[in-house]
């Protein structure tokens, strides 16, 4: 990829982390991305939603760890133990989302970003920021605030079924 | 990242540049709040003294408050906070006449300048609404107050002490602060009247007269001013008042300067947040040490320089973490020194007299216990005031002082906290406690009669307990004190009380140091940990088939412990994780497990783990918002290996499975309220029907357990039916097959009810289980006497009977049953069994199963006819089985007096019961008992009598 030559050119470009679950392409705005770790010891959570792998230790506190697969519907790649955990900061709060494959920062213009479609594959529209053409590829990106509500709200169903 | 950086820059660049002032500028109000906050700490002590001093205004201490108030106010008009603007302004003008000596402080304009810095603190609290808010009738108040419309009538008096210095120092309404000076012991203590009281206050003059001459004196020790009698000579006592006046304004600034952070010491002010991630890398750190140790000793080097650079590491990390918890402390007068507030406004409006001592504020808790223990301790103080302390004229007639006396101490002790709320009021009277627990059905007649003073006036805390005839509205709605204990007890604390008739109560109130670090058992269950928290931990049980063993109550799994029985909960079934496979089996299904039985909100009982692994001192972790909420957990913890494991929440685990709805203390209360009434006997019984015309007992004391097979699963072998089961085979009885029935009911399952006859297991097979309850054993009919069956009663309107189950048994597999030699036979004869027993029932059952095997035997209803029978003819008995549960002399009683003589010291004595609960069975072999045992389990019991009766000559 020669985004390199692409990123000089733009300027008030909005710079995204790119990665992979299953084989749909995603990403998220870097401003929410702290950091980025192998796959760590993930302890499970009994009666937890889901989509919810488990939390781990991320130097001394707790984190809460997504399982996108289970959010989305879409079969992992690889194994527990190759994937990644992104690290995400979404207004203070940290959540980690265990991905298959962490690829390129993209810079992107915000022309270059089209507004989400009415369906893609089984995502469900609301997590949606909006969707990226690049070399024939379509990544899908993601709006970080409702990550956080899908989740609440499974939740919440979960605490009124109990 | 970027964004942070970003943010950062600007915060700087809109301090430098302060003309700014839009609303929304989130990081300058921020500031605002913390520095208005701190302006206002202290403020409210520093009333109360200036309400105290009255006339004699202090002007450091006065121009400290005004300082304070003018800050706020010329920040918040600068960020345009109108509101907060406009109350401060109010409230500096009235302080700068004060300042200038123009307005004298009384309780009516401290009141309403306390309510100003009240609504300051509101506002800010709520800074973005403030501007919106309508704070006009306190404006007015306070303008008011600055142009001398209202007050008390208190011109007269505080002219006479401007003109008149001899007044001053007698003049009726001048309570004084005494404050220690620094060095000394550290109390504080305050003295709040009811401003209504002023005209009838000339009576107790005489009395603070006094007071004040005491004080004086102290103050005199403590400061060195000159005497400050009341009836000196005016050029006396005007030189005499400065003097005191310095030394009252110098101990009052410097305890004023201890409120504000700017003391001797430095200080700095820290974020919460940065003082948690310190402790969190400070635990990293502990943990980094560790695994390096481990390490370096796993070396085969004996190299001296790296022990000693290892040891030095240890030593600073231990020191580090322990400086880093330090942090966190906080002195506890946190939280009391809201209380003189609190104490002046309830006397008001109590229109009591009470004076408030704090003791020990220094004493350094958690922050997470100072913010957790506020409000229990508000609503004991409250309690205090309300119920506690008497009306002024009540307590003079009792002979004591008018003024009453609230104390507060903490202090340390063993490890823990202790907070003791003490008050000289009336006291609690444990016989009307007791009347109320009855009255409100918390308690039976009996059992609140057995109960100790000091148990009954702890009923207070018991739930829908409230003395308050009237409900008030400061205390007393019946909910209150329950709450306290529950939340108290939640943060791992003890409360109690201890009271005097007349003379005052005591609180007191244990803590943790800390509820950031709680200690707990570490279990591990499906291979998975869990952390347990002690305060929760009763017992660890493993189970061995005998005294605890695990049973099946209807569906549900019980422990048996020592006769109790404690509903289980198998930890593997309750912690399932939703992502796995709900079908996989639990590993720990099996009889023998450990066992941890806990207790939350006073009921017990027993978790199943797959083991019992460490006990630690775990930190406790949050779990973020989408974890935080499920009932099971109570947070997380990282362990040793840096692996998060999580905390169970023993009252979310009670709550969530179904528990067996009546605890076992409640069916043992129930009758023993009953049995106090009659000469009966309460067994328990497990109640069993064949059809709808045939209802059966068994004793639950001699069944092992109950299991529930299908009948398709029996068969027939010759004559005899078995099951297999658990690898071998278990020989059955059908109750039909021994005993008449008129129809036998088919069903899908049925009930097997396993025992034990000398060492072989037996099932008695019914098609129904009824119940499982206490029955009252009037068994009178015991003539009804085909074999297997001790006697028939009626329970639920039907004829039941009771089996025999050795009896039956016998019928089934005689040769099981062993024939009595000639010899044992001859021994027995010339044996004698003397028998108290007060059901007839049991006392026919028993004589004639103990005649039966060859013994005599002379049986009594009551203890006292045993007795007499016994000390009539000292060598004629050999043994004494007695029952427990009798009226007038009980069988422990009896025993203690047979033991008493000295002509029975040897004799064996058996007591029976049908209640084989650990108190009394400690109880019986204190008071000389040999052996105990359960009513009908006759192979037991035969056993017992043979081994306390061969080779003992008549």
């Amino acid at each position: 990829m020669s985004n390199n030559e692409h990123d000089n050119v733009i300027q008030d470009g909005r710079q995204f982390v790119t990665f992979s679950v299953g084989d749909a392409a995603l990403g998220i705005d870097i401003a929410f991305v702290q950091e980025i770790n192998p796959h760590l010891d993930i302890t499970m959570v009994p009666g937890a939603s889901e989509m919810i792998h488990g939390v781990v230790n991320l130097r001394g506190d707790v984190v809460t760890v997504l399982d996108p697969h289970r959010m989305f519907g879409i079969e992992s790649t690889t194994e527990l133990k190759d994937r990644r955990n992104l690290v995400l900061n979404i207004g203070g709060e940290r959540i980690g989302v265990l991905v298959d494959r962490v690829s390129d920062i993209l810079t992107v213009h915000p022309t270059e970003l089209s507004k989400k479609p009415a369906n893609v594959r089984s995502i469900d529209r609301k997590l949606i920021d909006s969707v990226l053409l690049r070399n024939e590829e379509l990544i899908v990106m993601l709006d970080p605030a409702n990550l956080l509500e899908v989740i609440d709200q499974s939740t919440d169903m979960k605490k009124s079924a109990a | 990242m970027g964004y942070l950086f970003n943010s950062v820059i600007h915060s700087t660049q809109t301090q430098v540049d302060r003309t700014g002032t839009k609303m929304d500028d989130t990081e300058l109000l921020s500031e605002f709040v913390e520095e208005a906050r701190e302006h206002l700490g202290g403020i409210e002590m520093q009333l109360l003294q200036i309400e105290a001093m009255g006339a004699e205004i202090n002007d450091d201490l006065v121009n400290t408050v005004f300082r304070a108030i003018h800050s706020v106010k010329g920040a918040a008009g600068f960020l345009g906070l109108t509101q907060i603007n406009n109350v401060a302004h109010r409230l500096e003008n009235v302080l700068g006449k004060v300042r200038e000596h123009e307005l004298i402080p009384d309780p009516y304009k401290v009141d309403v300048m306390l309510k100003g810095a009240d609504r300051l603190r509101t506002l800010i609290d709520s800074i973005e609404s403030s501007n919106e808010t309508d704070n006009t009738e306190l404006c007015e108040r306070l303008d008011e107050v600055l142009a001398g419309k209202v007050g008390t009538a208190e011109p007269a008096d505080t002219e006479s002490a401007e003109a008149k210095p001899t007044k001053t120092p007698a003049k009726p309404r001048k309570p004084r602060t005494r404050k220690a000076a620094p060095a000394a012991k550290k109390t504080t203590r305050k003295v709040a009247t009811s401003r209504k009281t002023t005209a009838k206050r000339k009576q107790p003059v005489a009395a603070e007269a006094s007071l004040e001459a005491a004080e004086a004196t102290v103050e005199q020790a403590l400061n060195e001013p000159p005497s400050d009698e009341p009836d000196t000579s005016p050029k006396g006592s005007s030189k005499s008042k400065p003097a005191p006046k310095a030394n009252e304004a110098t101990s009052a600034a410097d305890a004023s300067k201890k409120h504000n952070a700017a003391g001797p010491e430095a200080t700095i002010r820290v974020g919460v947040r940065v003082l948690d991630r310190l402790m969190n890398l400070a635990g990293e750190l502990v943990l980094s040490r560790n695994q390096l140790l481990r390490v370096l000793s796993e070396q085969n080097r004996n190299s001296a320089n790296l022990d000693a650079i290892a040891s030095g590491l240890d030593q600073v990390t231990t020191e580090l973490q322990a400086t880093i918890m330090q942090t966190r402390m906080q002195p506890i007068g946190n939280v009391f020194n809201k209380f003189p507030r609190v104490i002046r406004d309830l006397s008001a409006s109590l229109n009591k007299q009470i004076a408030l001592e704090m003791e020990g504020t220094e004493v350094e808790v958690d922050k997470t216990i100072v913010e957790a223990i506020a409000d229990p301790l508000t609503h004991l103080v409250r309690n205090s005031c309300d119920h506690g302390i008497e009306m002024p004229d009540a307590r003079v007639a009792a002979g004591k002082p008018a003024i009453g006396t609230v104390e507060l101490r903490a202090f340390h002790q063993a490890g823990k906290v202790i907070i003791e709320i003490i008050d000289d009021g009336g006291g609690m009277d444990p016989d009307r406690l007791r009347r109320i627990a009855v009255s409100k059905g918390i308690l039976s007649k009996e059992a609140a009669d057995q109960l100790s003073d000091r148990d009954a006036i702890n009923q207070i805390f018991a739930p829908g307990f409230s003395t308050a005839e009237q409900v008030t509205a400061v205390s007393g709605r019946g909910v209150g004190m329950d709450v306290v204990r529950t939340n108290i007890e939640l943060l791992g604390g003890t409360v109690e009380i201890e009271s005097e008739l007349g003379s005052g109560s005591t609180i007191r109130i244990t803590l943790p140091l800390t509820l950031a670090i709680v200690p707990s058992m570490i279990v591990a269950v499906d291979n998975r940990r869990y952390a347990l928290p002690q305060t929760n931990i009763v017992e660890l049980v493993q189970t061995d088939g005998r005294e605890k063993r695990i049973e099946r109550v209807n569906r549900a799994e019980v422990l048996r412990l020592r006769g109790k029985l404690i509903p289980l909960v198998r930890l593997c079934e309750t912690l399932k994780l939703k992502r796995e496979d709900q079908s996989s089996e639990c590993e720990s299904a099996k009889d023998e497990c450990q066992l941890v039985v806990v207790e939350a909100g006073r009921r017990q009982f027993a978790l199943a783990v797959d083991r019992v692994l460490d006990s630690e001192e775990i930190v406790v972790k949050p779990l973020g918002r989408h974890l935080s909420n499920l009932p099971l957990l109570a947070g997380s913890t990282i362990l040793g290996d840096g692996r998060v494991a999580m905390i169970l929440d023993a009252a979310g685990i009670s709550s969530k499975v179904d528990l067996v709805s009546e605890t076992d203390e409640e069916q043992k209360e129930k009758h023993r309220e009953l049995s106090k009434d009659q000469a009966t006997d309460f067994q328990r019984l497990v109640l069993l029907s064949v059809g709808p015309d045939d209802h059966f007992a068994v004793s639950m004391d001699i069944v092992s357990r109950i299991e529930r097979v299908k009948n398709e699963t029996i068969d027939q072998v010759g004559k005899h039916r078995v099951l297999k089961y658990r690898g071998g085979t278990l020989p059955l009885l059908a109750i039909n097959d021994v005993v008449p029935v008129t129809s036998v009911d088919d069903t899908e399952y049925v009930h097997v009810i396993v025992f034990r006859v000398y060492g072989h297991e037996v099932g008695l097979v019914a098609p129904h289980l009824d119940d499982i309850r206490d029955c009252d054993l009037l068994f009178g009919d015991d003539s009804s006497r085909d074999n297997g069956v001790a006697g028939i009663a009626v329970i639920d309107d039907r004829p039941t009977r009771l089996l025999d189950l050795y009896g039956l048994t016998q019928i089934v597999r005689p040769e099981w049953f062993e024939r009595n030699t000639e010899a044992q036979q001859a021994q027995r004869e010339n044996t004698a069994i003397l028998v108290c027993e007060d059901s007839p029932f049991f006392r026919n059952f028993l004589s004639r199963m103990l005649q039966e095997e060859g013994y005599h035997v002379s049986s009594f209803e009551h203890g006292e006819a045993g007795w007499a029978a016994l000390s009539e003819s000292p060598g004629k008995f050999d043994l004494l089985l007695t029952d427990v549960e009798m009226p007038e002399l009980d069988g422990v009683e009896l025993t203690r007096r047979v033991r008493a003589d000295g002509r029975f010291e040897k004799l064996p004595i058996i007591a029976l019961t049908s209640l084989a609960d650990e108190e009394s069975v400690l109880r019986g072999r204190e008071a000389g008992v040999n052996d105990y045992q359960v009513k009908m389990n006759k192979p037991e019991l035969l056993a017992s009598i043979t081994k306390h009766t061969v080779g003992v000559v008549a």
